[in-house]
């Protein structure tokens, strides 16, 4: 499986890669992206099976990102990993066609429920 | 909720969520030690710092100082390097802009209401926060402090009109 961890922050892409393979997850093929746009330009050359995006980014932010991929008719599942988890956020995020939000700071535990629920084992 | 001398969160609260975001993020870190006022009285001398700004119903900045070598252990560990190694340029700023970005977004959700976070900005030095604090917790790792400010402006805000 293909997975695009997209983080404006290198340390925090590290950290999620970390917990990923904390998880069991450290067989998939993993890539990175610094924010929205350079994912959505990552996406349309090497479609992944799931993006893990962070919320609060510059140039293009996560929320912005998604609705962008939505729009393009594209049903990647996407899932947020950031700092904050309020319900707001999270019912956001669900209108918008995240499959889950994983709220800073965060276990390998989580990880691991988030990618069961897509279907990523 | 307005801006004044309103805290999002009590010092135990934030504590307990500094605490817990430190562990998380260097997952196999000796955990921090609590400091009560008078040993944490004394200002750090030359600290890196970081903050971020909650603008919504309550308007304020979560601010993280720490000391150097404390800085460059929290971004060894979480790069997953060994303590001393070279660090690429920027990574400081990275990691303990990142530190106040969680720390930031977690007390961001304690409050009730819409509200945005703002991107962290990083330094050695960077210019005191200006305002009132209105909740402060201070740690020690490793004989290194680091201390998190919640503070409010000055002066009276105004609030974001309800969308």
């Amino acid at each position: 499986m293909k997975i695009l961890v997209v983080d404006d922050s290198r340390v925090m892409r590290q950290i999620v890669i970390r917990t990923l393979r904390q998880a069991g997850h450290g067989g998939h093929e993993l890539s990175e992206a610094e924010n929205g746009r350079l994912a959505l330009e990552h996406i349309q050359v090497t479609p992944p099976d799931l993006v893990l995006s962070d919320w609060n980014m510059p140039e293009m932010n996560g929320i912005d990102l998604l609705e962008r991929l939505r729009a393009s008719g594209s049903t990647i599942p996407f899932g947020f990993v950031t700092s904050e988890g309020s319900d707001d956020m999270r019912a956001r995020a669900e209108r918008s066609g995240a499959a889950f939000l994983i709220a800073k700071p965060f276990t390998p535990e989580a990880f691991a429920d988030a990618l069961d629920l897509v279907g990523i084992s | 909720m307005t801006a004044g001398t309103v805290s999002p969160t009590t010092g135990e609260e934030l504590a307990a969520l500094v605490e817990e975001i430190w562990v998380s993020l260097l997952s196999d870190s000796e955990p921090l030690v609590p400091m009560y006022d008078a040993e944490a009285a004394a200002p750090l001398t030359d600290p890196w710092s970081a903050q971020v700004t909650i603008d919504g119903d309550w308007h304020g900045t979560v601010r993280v100082d720490l000391d150097a070598p404390l800085a460059e252990a929290l971004t060894a560990r979480m790069l997953g390097r060994r303590p001393g190694a070279p660090l690429v340029e920027g990574a400081l700023e990275d990691a303990v802009g990142e530190l106040a970005n969680v720390i930031g977004g977690n007390v961001k959700s304690l409050l009730p209401g819409e509200g945005s976070l703002s991107l962290p900005v990083a330094g050695r030095p960077l210019p005191a926060a200006s305002g009132e604090t209105v909740c402060r917790t201070d740690h020690s790792w490793d004989e290194h402090r680091l201390s998190v400010l919640v503070l409010t402006p000055a002066e009276p805000h105004q609030t974001r009109e309800p969308r």
